[in-house]
């Protein structure tokens, strides 16, 4: 039991780690999901707003370790284990939206758009070269989708008529189905998840870019470059849930045994693919953003800018208005579906927007769906 | 081609979607047959209603620059008559100038000045053009 407390106290230091790491990865124009103009962005409220983000989340860290570690051994390991990782992640959430208040309050003061010219750029060459999707690198999650098929086709036979197919946190079996649904199920949940995130690899190339106007040239190739990047990563990303089905696939028809030695490897392998996935790409983010002057936080425009006349000043557009607490993108008025995030990197999508919310509800009806409904029928 | 629309401006921002593109018709970066992107993928990447790409379009076409086609989308064309109200603009705009006695001379010389500008960009894409 105890080691179930042990992975989620690494989780929680990865988790810890990111939102550590969270500020790096910040555009200058976009400190904690606020749009600045670029003579602010190293205003003291920004800089101050950084250097407390960091406190907070040793603080939040340190609070939710401490209250976990010692319900865990007062009360129960899974409530510790369960409780500190929910409680580190709204306190670091509600650390961030403090950062948020504080530079948009100030902002709003100062009124620091005065004068400002906003602009948007678009590129009408951009449709002519969409993004390529890596065919290449989806064959990875398609080969251990057909292994898993294949697994389930020649174990059927061997299984018995009743099989194990969940554990209980100590390894011992507590539900058991025909061997018809514990074939079928992994191989089905790995055609859904290759297909949910293939789609998304596709999409994601396609996504729109809004080009900055301080630098719009050499932002295109940047952008270009990013989402390539972010296409071949989920289709990593689908190879190794693919990979994680296949591992439950071989307990559950019996090729590895089910004992309480196989329920950590199972959690730690996908953490430990996801953790390197992630270094990979933060590396080659931070190659990219080191050709991308304007966008690495050292050097900045902003002698340059300040020095302008006021006819002068231009600055990307301020949305700060379709962004709820600098993280939900609602803009009924954009046919955009996929929108670049504001905080740190990847893509979200526009919930003002009709299609998007199908896809939103139906993704969230599916989960329901294939966590809930198998319970129902237990 | 960059097109760049600044959202707090006071001319509406399907003017400034209208005029950059004839604008690049005229240095030459946009030319016959030249495909533009749809008005849904413009309204995306500006992030901006789909009306106002469309109200944008909808006058480039009826001026005779470009034409819309269900399946090839907005596609650079050109009609060799200049739009009806042409010349109804040209006069506003010199007698602005008049009115506020610029020599005649000067006007030709400004006017002259902005074509010049036009050209040699023309030049320049075409150029470049024949090098790739």
């Amino acid at each position: 039991m105890i080691t179930l407390y042990v992975v989620f106290s690494i989780l929680l230091l990865f988790i810890l780690g990111l939102y550590w790491f969270m500020p790096v990865l910040m555009l200058p124009t976009l400190p904690f999901g606020v749009r600045v103009p670029p003579d602010r962005s190293d205003a003291p409220v920004i800089i101050g707003a950084r250097r407390d983000y960091r406190v907070g989340v040793l603080v939040s860290g340190l609070l939710s370790l401490a209250i976990g570690g010692f319900c865990a051994q007062t009360i129960s390991p899974i409530l510790g284990a369960s409780g500190e990782l929910i409680l580190a992640v709204v306190l670091l959430q509600i650390n961030y939206y403090s950062a948020y208040r504080r530079i948009k309050s100030v902002k709003a003061r100062e009124n620091w758009y005065e004068g400002v010219h906003q602009v948007v750029i678009a590129d009408t060459e951009a449709h002519m070269h969409p993004g390529k999707f890596n065919k290449t690198l989806l064959i990875l999650p398609v080969l251990l989708f057909v292994i898993m098929v294949v697994i389930a086709i020649v174990r059927y036979n061997a299984l018995p008529a009743q099989v194990p197919t969940h554990f209980g946190l100590d390894g011992t079996p507590d539900r058991w189905s025909s061997r018809l649904t514990a074939v079928i199920t992994m191989p089905a949940m790995g055609a859904f998840m290759t297909a949910l995130l293939s789609w998304m690899a596709l999409a994601v190339t396609r996504a729109r870019q809004q080009i900055d106007p301080a630098n719009p040239q050499a932002d295109i190739q940047y952008q270009r470059k990013m989402r390539q990047l972010m296409s071949n990563m989920i289709l990593w990303i689908a190879a190794s849930v693919n990979l994680t089905f296949l591992l439950i696939e071989l307990h559950i028809t019996l090729v590895l045994p089910a004992n309480i030695n196989s329920v950590l490897p199972l959690t730690l392998l996908p953490t430990l693919i996801i953790i390197v996935l992630l270094a990979v790409m933060l590396y080659e983010i931070k190659k990219l953003r080191a050709n991308m002057p304007s966008l690495s936080s050292t050097s900045r425009p902003k002698d340059e800018y300040t020095t302008m006349n006021q006819a002068e000043r231009i600055a990307a557009r301020d949305d700060d208005r379709y962004w709820l607490a600098g993280m939900i993108y609602y803009n009924p008025d954009d046919p955009a579906i996929w929108v670049s995030k504001r905080f740190g990197i990847g893509y979200t999508i526009n919930l003002g927007n009709l299609t998007a919310k199908i896809i939103s509800v139906a993704f969230v009806v599916i989960i329901i769906a294939i966590t809930v409904v198998p319970r129902l029928f237990k | 081609m960059l097109i760049q629309i600044e959202v707090n401006s006071e001319k509406p921002i399907y003017m400034q979607v209208h005029d950059q593109v004839i604008e690049g018709i005229a240095r030459g970066e946009l030319y016959a047959g030249y495909s533009l992107p749809s008005i849904r993928q413009l309204a995306a990447d500006f992030g901006i209603n789909l009306h106002t790409v469309n109200k944008a379009y909808d006058l480039l076409e009826r001026e005779g620059y470009i034409v819309l086609r269900r399946k090839t989308g907005a596609v650079v064309q050109l009609t060799p008559s200049l739009p009806p109200d042409w010349d109804t603009r040209q006069r506003t705009v010199l007698a602005e100038a008049l009115a506020k006695n610029i020599d005649p001379d000067e006007i030709i010389r400004r006017s002259r000045h902005i074509l010049d500008q036009f050209i040699a960009q023309r030049q320049h894409y075409q150029s470049n053009a024949e090098m790739e």
